[in-house]
Formats: structure tokens, C-alpha cells, sequence
């Protein structure tokens, strides 16, 4: 195989899957038009690289439900990340907030176990 | 309507519409990544999870000298390793309620796809995430390496070797 061929050869597969630079292009497409073997190489790369796209497209996006949790784990301004070991300064920290009308995400250490706490807004329960 | 830099730039500011829009925007792909990637749906779905609280979070620090695709990406990646490491560990976040069909259920009537899925199976998740990038995302090699900090000769041989490995079952 001459020299040009390898090194076409390395570029095919990016020509082939669309992320070749226009510069790169150019070499490839002028060894291709003089080299038999190449062309054929590329037909094969071009299969792979459209297999690849329409299996992947078959993949479904994620479920409603992650946009929910997204949306709740994120919500308002995080007001507090404390450690402590009673489960009373929880209660009080949320209806605090919860006073304010805000929406509040809070993440409290309660005897070693992490609690999230957040209030979320009527529109995102009623999406849930 | 906005670009994905002035989106982003939105989100650092706290606009919760830009945010549901870059959601719309990207979690296909993301979900498609990280399915790729791991094989298994509900990580997958944690990984769209996290990579989005993440990108809520650190919005104000993207400073736009990526693509915003590759900045996502990129915090999926650490997401979904982040992910097998806590599984590894045998420690699961949460459980996630009912099961969903099965994305690889969509490949049983396409029997080419099913080859491919089969295939990509039997690659390294290395390879895997080097052949969505290319083929599903379009991103020279050169972005590739940049953004799994990588030298480019091994993304190529890894796109190099993956490609021949997809060839074989299309023949
Ligand atoms: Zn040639």
C-alpha cells in the first residue's frame, strides 16, 4: 500500500463520520479521485458510519420523570449544608423557609445520613 | 431563539426557562450517550439526572471556550464514571421507581441495529464513547482528544480499531 494510501486510510473514517476538517477534506478527496482501493474503503467506512447513526437514533430519550427530578433537585437557592444530630433542626429550617413562600433545597447530615430538603412549586408537583 | 453559549449563560444567572430548555435541548443525546456508554437504563437516566443538577450548578463557570455539546458531555462522562464507581462500591443513590421498556427492545425489529448494538457491546467502553462522539456527534478527532484529554493518535486507533470491529458485522 503506497504511503498516501495509510494516511488517507486514518482520515477516511473521520470523512466518513463528518468531523474531518475542511483542510483534511481536501487531501482526501484528491487521493480519492486517483486511487480505486480508497474509494472502496470509504463505501465501507460510510456503512459503518450510517449503522452507527441509526442504531444510535433508536435509543429513546429518558423518561418524563427525570426532567421532574431534575427540576425539584435544583429549585431555589441551596440555604444550607450542615451536619448535626437531631432531626429537629430539620424541621425547623424547613418551615422557616417554608414561610418565606420560597422555594428552598436544603441538604442536612442527620446521624450520618444525608436528607434532602426541598419544597417544590405547585406547577412541577402537578407535572410529576 | 438563543444559542447554546447564551443559554448556558442564562443558567448561570438562574433562569429556570433556559435551563428546561437546554433540557430539551440535550438530554436525548445525553440519555443516548450515557446508554451507550453503560448499557443499562436507569444509570442512564441517573447520568441525564446528575449531568443536568451539575450543569444547573456550574453554569456560572462555564467560560465558553468549548462547545457547550463538548462541556456536556464531559460532565456526563464524569457523571457516568462517578455512577460505576458508587455501583462498584455496591452503593446505590436511590432506587428508581417502575421499569420502562427496554431502550434495546427498539433494536429486536431491526436486525442490523441489533448487530451493531451487539457489537459495540463487545468493544471497551473507551471505544465506545470514542465511536458515539464520532459517529452520533460529528466531532473531529481533534475535539475528542481535547475533551478526554487523550493524545489524538489514541483516538484514532480506537476509532480506527472500533470501526473495523462494526465493519465485521455488517459483511
Ligand atoms: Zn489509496
Amino acid at each position: 500500500m503506497r504511503q498516501d494510501c495509510t494516511e488517507t486510510r486514518e482520515l477516511l473514517t473521520w470523512y466518513a463520520s463528518g468531523g474531518l476538517a475542511p483542510s483534511e477534506q481536501g487531501t482526501v478527496l484528491a487521493h480519492l479521485g486517483a486511487c480505486e482501493a480508497c474509494r472502496l474503503e470509504l463505501a465501507e467506512a460510510l456503512r459503518v458510519a450510517r449503522a452507527v447513526r441509526s442504531t444510535v437514533r433508536q435509543i429513546p430519550g429518558p423518561p418524563r420523570r427525570a426532567l421532574a427530578h431534575v427540576l425539584a433537585n435544583t429549585e431555589g437557592v441551596p440555604i444550607a449544608e450542615i451536619e448535626m444530630g437531631s432531626s429537629l433542626a430539620g424541621v425547623s429550617l424547613g418551615m422557616s423557609a417554608g414561610e418565606r413562600g420560597l422555594p428552598i433545597r436544603g441538604r442536612l447530615r442527620l446521624l450520618g445520613r444525608e436528607v434532602e430538603i426541598f419544597r417544590v412549586s405547585r406547577s412541577l408537583s402537578a407535572a410529576v | 431563539m438563543v444559542d447554546d453559549q447564551g443559554a448556558v449563560a442564562d443558567v448561570g444567572r438562574g433562569d429556570r426557562r433556559a435551563f428546561e430548555s437546554l433540557y430539551h435541548r440535550y438530554a436525548d443525546r445525553v440519555y443516548r450517550f450515557a446508554f451507550t456508554l453503560l448499557r443499562n437504563r436507569h444509570l442512564a437516566e441517573e447520568v441525564v439526572q446528575e449531568t443536568f443538577i451539575a450543569v444547573w450548578k456550574g453554569a456560572k463557570g462555564f467560560e465558553g471556550r468549548s462547545q457547550v455539546s463538548s462541556w456536556l458531555f464531559g460532565i456526563a462522562r464524569n457523571q457516568a464514571h462517578a455512577l460505576l464507581r458508587r455501583e462498584a462500591r455496591g452503593e446505590r443513590a436511590r432506587e428508581l421507581p417502575a421499569p420502562l421498556p427496554d431502550p434495546e427492545e427498539a433494536f429486536a425489529r431491526d436486525q442490523l441495529a441489533s448487530r451493531v448494538w451487539e457489537a459495540l457491546g463487545r468493544l471497551s467502553e473507551a471505544h465506545r464513547e470514542v465511536v458515539f462522539l464520532a459517529y452520533y456527534e460529528g466531532m473531529s478527532y481533534q475535539d475528542i482528544a481535547q475533551m478526554l484529554s487523550l493524545p489524538e493518535g489514541t483516538v484514532k486507533s480506537r476509532m480506527h480499531h472500533a470501526r473495523r470491529a462494526l465493519a465485521e458485522v455488517l459483511t
